[in-house]
């Protein structure tokens, strides 16, 4: 299958009065087409800014370099117009908090039509037409009525939704949504998820999904994407996530999720704190710090090692066993001195 | 002040709240009544709106129930004056969502875990100082951070600070709200870890409000689910999530996408037809608009918190979902349900 989003060694960094701040260190992945991936890593990971890398909205003062292969050309070299071009036509974006990222002095219908008027793909009649249509798609009731209304007049699931349609009006071939259900209740979650989910197939388009839950990504994703430190520490098929990661990092974040069944008991949790993009990053495995599988081979950057199709992992010890452990690689949890910054 | 010797912690007696606003009143809560017993934690879920803040904000003593009343340790407080709820106050301390506007930013850290004690006139400047250090070690973190002040700390370690701030006057009853919510999921565990141990080693009791499930299941002996300012189901932590009886729970657990010892569950779209009016307009149960298994009886007559086998629902249907739980586990029998419906209750 072809790709249709191919990154290759992207990193960002951005200078501060601290120093210069590491945030995405080498980033490479593949979106297949009509393919769905998931990049999952805690705050900080970089997951986020190499997102709006790609939809080149960095400010200027980031440094970017890597290429971002998209439909044949290389996003970071293309020029703003070429760029707005893309932008909600062939590229779009959900983002987490809608309130934020509609305009609350335009209707809902105006802000509807615009990537169709602006890319000149319809006249205003059958921009209106394809928006009431979207808006009945995505689940609006009423939507005659609702095109008229004011963001302020809609609840959070409700704007989500329309952030959702007004992402897909001009037919994109590649979806970023990042974190778009983070802000919503659980019930309302799942039915954004479910939503997201049909169109992309309805679609046939490329979807990533950015967010910090396991479980969602490995619901919505073919394969994921492990991001740790502005690194993806390991790729895998959605399936193999409970059966089969290798990455200590992973085994001790899914470790460390509570669980709906099963028994009651101490959460194993992963000692320290990530590691700090400021400044010169440590010069082995960037894990190692936390990690209590460290050799001393973890003193120089692990390489990468593919275990299967479509799973590859970051790691000098790939080969821990995971199944089903009792006896994982974890210690019996206690109080850890936390208290350390790296 | 006589500490009273009860094993009842805290008590709300059908309280209601309701706030006036310029769209009319808003009933966040709506006859509650719940007891915090030693050793029972109690996790409240719902979702946004459903007035689990307002609960805990009357709980903590800071607003007045619009009626009903407030119990701490075999004391009526509802109605005493500030002065006097002091005492009352410290018995129950408070950890918040956001531990970095709950601390006080011009404090040290050490001065912040103190401040209660100051407020509450126990011990000298010294004493103080020592307790604040004492509390760091047991909350795990490093002496060398006393001096730091809470912006300087990640978002691990300021929880950390609330958690010791609200340990120092030695309560037996913590509330925390939402007080993971906002923390990366290995720094969660970790927090998650703390709370575990301090609750063993200090014999405490929580009052857990959360929207993740697993964590209230985690921590929580009890768990009440909250749906539009009532309880529509509380009883043991275990059996309520493996047997959902109230629709509403079972949709809620259905709902979040969490990780079993089979692997993750799929992905569940909750049909909602409709989008319901505000609260206060729907007769009859307030869930029945999104229920698969609302009938006549549903629309017409509120149910009232009843006991159903092991615990307390406010469901009509509750008895029938009760005996199809014992057969069946979750998906795939609300039809059934709704078949049965007639003849249950």
């Amino acid at each position: 299958m072809s790709a249709v989003l191919r990154i290759d060694d992207l990193r960002v960094q951005f200078r501060s009065d601290q120093g210069l701040v590491h945030a995405v260190n080498g980033l490479n992945l593949e979106l297949p087409a009509g393919g769905a991936i998931a990049i999952v890593g805690e705050s900080g990971s970089g997951k986020s800014t190499a997102m709006t890398a790609l939809m080149r909205l960095l400010p200027r003062t980031a440094r970017v370099s890597g290429r971002i292969w998209f439909d044949g050309q290389d996003l970071l070299a293309l020029s703003e117009r070429q760029m707005r071009k893309l932008r909600g036509h062939q590229v779009s974006m959900v983002f987490q908090n809608p309130m934020a990222y509609l305009n609350p002095t335009k209707t809902i219908g105006q802000q509807l039509m615009e990537p169709l008027l602006y890319h000149h793909l319809a006249t205003p009649r059958q921009a209106r037409w394809r928006a009431l249509e979207f808006l009945e798609r995505v689940g609006i009731a009423d939507a005659e009525s609702r095109f008229k209304g004011y963001p302020f007049e809609f609840s959070g699931g409700m704007l989500q939704r329309v952030m959702i349609a007004m992402a897909l009006m001009a037919g994109p071939k590649l979806l970023i949504a990042d974190e778009p259900t983070t802000a919503l209740d659980v019930t309302v979650q799942a039915e954004i998820l479910a939503l997201l989910k049909e169109l992309q197939a309805e679609h046939g388009m490329g979807m990533i999904l950015v967010t910090h839950d396991l479980a969602v990504a490995a619901q919505m994703a073919d394969e994921i994407y492990v991001m740790y430190a502005g690194l993806v520490v390991e790729h895998l098929p959605a399936g193999s996530l409970m059966s089969a990661h290798a990455h200590p990092y992973l085994h001790g974040l899914l470790r460390s999720i509570p669980r709906i069944d099963g028994p009651r008991e101490k959460l194993p949790f992963i000692a320290g704190n990530p590691v700090n993009p400021v400044g010169a990053l440590p010069q082995g495995c960037l894990f190692a710090s936390r990690c209590s599988q460290r050799r001393p081979e973890c003193n120089q950057r692990p390489p990468t090692v593919r275990l299967d199709n479509n799973h590859e992992v970051v790691c000098w010890l790939p080969d821990i066993g995971v199944e089903g452990d009792k006896s994982g690689p974890f210690d019996v949890p206690t109080v850890g001195p936390a208290g350390t910054r790296l | 002040m006589a500490r009273l010797t009860s094993q009842r912690l805290a008590q709300l007696e059908h309280v209601y709240k309701t706030f006036s606003t310029q769209r009319g009143e808003v009933r966040a809560c709506d006859d509650v009544s719940l007891v915090v017993t030693k050793g029972q934690s109690l996790g409240v879920v719902g979702e946004s709106g459903s007035g689990k803040s307002t609960l805990v904000r009357i709980l903590l003593m800071l607003i007045p129930p619009t009626s009903g009343r407030v119990w701490v340790h075999g004391t009526d407080v509802t109605h005493l004056p500030e002065r006097r709820l002091k005492p009352y106050r410290r018995q129950i301390q408070f950890v918040a969502q956001d531990p970095l506007s709950a601390l006080v930013p011009n404090l040290t850290v050490a001065e912040n875990i103190a401040e209660p004690l100051w407020i509450h006139r126990i011990g000298d400047k010294s004493s103080r100082r020592e307790t604040a250090l004492a509390l760091m070690e047991k909350v795990g973190l490093t002496l060398a951070l006393g001096n730091s002040f809470p912006s300087e700390l990640s978002g691990g370690q300021q929880q950390r600070v609330a958690i010791a701030r609200a340990l120092a006057l030695m309560p037996e009853l913590i509330v925390l709200d939402e007080a993971v919510s906002s923390l990366d999921v290995s720094i969660q565990a970790q927090i998650l870890n703390l709370l575990q141990t301090l609750k063993e080693d200090m014999e405490l009791t929580y009052v857990f409000i959360s929207h993740n499930l697993a964590v209230i299941r985690l921590m929580c002996e009890q768990t009440a689910v909250m749906y539009k300012g009532r309880i529509i189901e509380w009883g043991e932590s275990e059996t309520l999530f493996a047997t959902p009886l109230h629709p509403y729970t079972r949709e809620l657990i259905d709902a979040i996408p969490a990780f079993t010892a089979q692997g993750v569950t799929p992905l569940r779209a909750v049909g909602r037809k409709t989008f319901e009016a505000s609260g206060s307009t729907v007769t009859g149960c307030p869930y029945h608009p999104r229920c698969p298994l609302a009938s006549e009886v549903c629309r017409r007559d509120r149910p009232s918190l009843r006991p159903v086998g092991d615990r307390q629902v406010a469901c009509h249907h509750a008895d029938v979902a009760h005996v199809s739980c014992a057969v069946s586990r979750r998906r795939g029998h609300e039809k059934r349900l709704v078949e049965k419906g007639g003849n249950g209750g």
